[in-house]
């Protein structure tokens, strides 16, 4: 082999390594999305039109924050009307997936608590999803960056944005996401926050099958245009579905009936627990009573019966409060995880100091 | 089981009886836009809204079938008139609605029928109740509120079922509220006072626009395009829509009846025990969610639908109508 083969072939081998070393697409500023934007492996997803990446990065963690999740990629990707901004998506995501998942606090115990909707949240996974107005002032690496793409290219941008949060997790990876729109297109204060957040809920599944890498279909609309057509696209969907399958055959008109009749019941829940209704308080109350008759039946005695029933209440709470604590705290030693859930910033944190970028 | 009959009907292949007798479709003029044809894989007939509902109860006896899709629910004495006249129960189907949505590229202002009458119509009434030569040019013009920008608006093509949503119901309204007083007794005189339009560069018609989105874009940030339900699921790029009397244009306000630039679409039919099944075999596959839900054929040439739960329940009724005639 003569030594013009032998470096070529070098060349092709190195090539070939970093090739391997690298991800299979990394989005670089200026590119533009549409759909799905592919981040560590994962999908994800973005309201129907043309995204342009403005920031890359990652957020470096605490030492003591650290996990073996390697590092938070993070992307900030921003859409336009001429030369304003009119929304931002803000995602950070983990590099490596772990095995036994994320530890407490989780991340959607923070939010504002009048538009949020807690999905699920269990050991092992988490998703839910809130509404809020935010000021973009600080933030990330990845905004830095973006705020320089913007400000290179004469853009405007709002400093005041409504915001969509979305956190999903299971036992392997997390996704971190926040889509800021501009609120100029919006009607009034309450009314935008609640058809961002009817919107939002709407969106959240997305991030759940993207994280899967399921995401098929077109994107869906972004909260002012889906707030013009159909307030139960899910149903819509399901209808037709049905509607299909009888149409085949599959299933019996009967069946299909009874069926499109059943999914109009189907709504999105939250999995806090309810607060307690008069159902509960009525428990609550009717045993001390119980108690209290039954004492002064049985002693005659009015003070006496008052004794006994506070006593057998007092007894009861403590024993109830000392076992729950004790099943708490083994629950919690058993469902540790070693990693803790990562220290993020977002667009919008100025009292956070802003961590690496590459 | 209600409802079973439509639904059954939806899939079936066409009735016997279908093919023995010629059925009357009928289908108002400004609605033939919605191609019912092309759903029943029958032939309808457009009619004149001024004659249709003569036409259809004044149908033979001899004539099994009728059908017709109108945008006005029948009178009680036309109702009375015509169901006795046909020898079963006449049913009037509410199955979606037309609506006018003003939509922009981004600016967001509050609408009423009054700023618009005074914004597109030619003859304006001025102080000492003459009319005059409408030359308002900025929005900024007719409410301190408003953008200080030109007024551009793109108006529905003529003929259309949206155009007359336009000068019946938001012109006459706004021309009622802002010149009530004014107005000629005459009915005629009074609605071509009120509806019609100016013709200098404030208004454009939509006939020869490539899209809307594009039309849009090129005329500034405060230009308004008056586009039906078809335009707004043919453009996706279409997300900015002005309230209208403070609500909000959507499918769930334009079907509860709080959108008010917005007409009904009823499907009229008589049912009689001989003829329940043939009008089932035609009425079926036209109630199909694949026809009137948000993702059927019928939203995408301009009906608004009906709320899910009004579909499934249109659904389950019309079926049980269909049951108890043919019992």
């Amino acid at each position: 082999m003569r030594l013009t083969d032998k470096c070529l072939a070098a060349v092709v081998l190195l090539l070939a390594l970093a090739g391997g070393m690298l991800p299979a697409w990394a989005a670089e500023p200026g590119e533009t999305v549409q759909g799905i934007l592919p981040l560590a492996d994962k999908q994800l997803p973005l309201p129907r039109g043309e995204w342009i990446v403005a920031g890359m990065g990652v957020q470096t963690q605490p030492q003591d924050a650290a996990g073996p999740f390697g590092v938070v990629r993070s992307a900030v990707l921003i859409q336009r009307s001429g030369d304003r901004v009119t929304a931002i998506a803000e995602f950070n995501t983990n590099e490596i997936a772990l095995s036994d998942g994320w530890d407490a606090p989780h991340p959607c115990d923070a939010a504002a608590a009048d538009f949020r909707l807690d999905r699920y949240h269990s050991r092992l996974d988490a998703a839910c999803v809130s509404v809020a107005t935010s000021h973009i002032a600080g933030g990330p690496p990845a905004w830095q960056q973006a705020l320089g793409f913007i400000a290179s290219r004469h853009w405007q941008c709002d400093e005041t944005m409504l915001t969509a949060a979305f956190v999903v997790s299971d036992r392997q990876d997390f996704v971190d996401a926040r889509l800021h729109f501009d609120p100029a297109g919006f009607p009034g204060q309450d009314d935008a926050q609640r058809i961002l957040f009817a919107w939002a809920t709407r969106f959240a599944p997305e991030f759940e099958k993207g994280l899967a890498n399921q995401l098929t279909g077109p994107p869906f609309d972004g909260p002012l245009r889906a707030a013009l057509l159909s307030d139960t696209p899910t149903l819509d969907s399901r209808l037709l579905e049905l509607e299909a399958l009888q149409g085949d055959g599959a299933i019996s008109a009967a069946d299909a009936l009874s069926q499109q009749q059943a999914a109009q019941n189907e709504r999105p829940r939250s999995a806090e627990p309810e607060p307690v209704s008069v159902d509960g308080w009525y428990y609550r109350l009717s045993t001390p009573l119980i108690n209290l008759v039954t004492a002064y039946g049985v002693t005659q005695s009015a003070p006496l019966a008052v004794a006994i029933a506070l006593t057998e209440h007092v007894a009861h709470t403590f024993v109830y409060a000392a076992t729950q604590a004790s099943w708490d705290r083994a629950t919690g030693q058993a469902t540790r995880h070693t990693s803790a859930w990562p220290v993020l910033i977002h667009i919008g944190d100025t009292d956070k100091p802003a961590g690496a970028t590459s | 089981m209600a409802g079973l009959w439509l639904i059954v009907a939806l899939f079936a292949p066409a009735w016997p009886c279908v093919a023995a007798a010629q059925p009357m479709l009928l289908v108002q003029d400004d609605l033939a836009d919605l191609r019912p044809n092309e759903v029943t894989g029958q032939t309808w007939a457009t009619t004149s809204r001024a004659d249709l509902q003569g036409q259809f109860c004044a149908a033979r006896s001899g004539t099994p079938t009728r059908l017709a899709l109108v945008s006005h629910a029948l009178s009680r004495r036309q109702r009375d008139d015509c169901a006795a006249a046909k020898d079963g129960k006449l049913v009037e189907a509410l199955i979606g609605r037309r609506a006018v949505i003003a939509m922009t590229s981004g600016a967001n202002f509050a609408l009423t029928p009054e700023l618009l009458y005074r914004a597109l119509v030619r003859d304006v009434a001025a102080p000492d109740g003459e009319f005059i030569a409408n030359r308002v040019a900025r929005w900024r013009d007719l409410d301190a509120s408003l953008p200080d920008a030109p007024i551009r608006i793109l108006l529905p093509p003529s003929g259309s079922i949206e155009s007359r949503i336009v000068s019946d119901v938001i012109l006459y309204e706004g021309c009622a509220v802002r010149a009530g007083a004014m107005l000629p007794a005459d009915p005629l005189k009074r609605m071509a006072i009120c509806t019609t339009l100016r013709t200098d560069n404030a208004v454009t018609h939509a006939a020869d626009r490539p899209t809307v989105t594009a039309w849009l874009r090129g005329q500034g940030n405060a230009a308004l395009a008056l586009v039906g339900v078809a335009v707004l699921l043919a453009e996706p790029d279409l997300e900015t829509a002005l309230p209208l009397d403070g609500v909000t244009p959507s499918f769930a306000s334009i079907a509860d009846g709080r959108y008010r630039a917005a007409l009904p679409v009823y499907l009229l039919t008589v049912i009689s025990p001989e003829t329940a099944r043939t009008v089932a075999g035609i009425a079926g596959p036209l109630l199909a969610e694949a026809t009137i839900g948000p993702l059927g054929k019928l939203p995408r040439r301009g009906l608004a639908p009906l709320a899910a739960a009004d579909r499934v329940k249109l659904r389950v009724s019309l079926g049980r109508e269909f049951e108890n005639a043919a019992d």
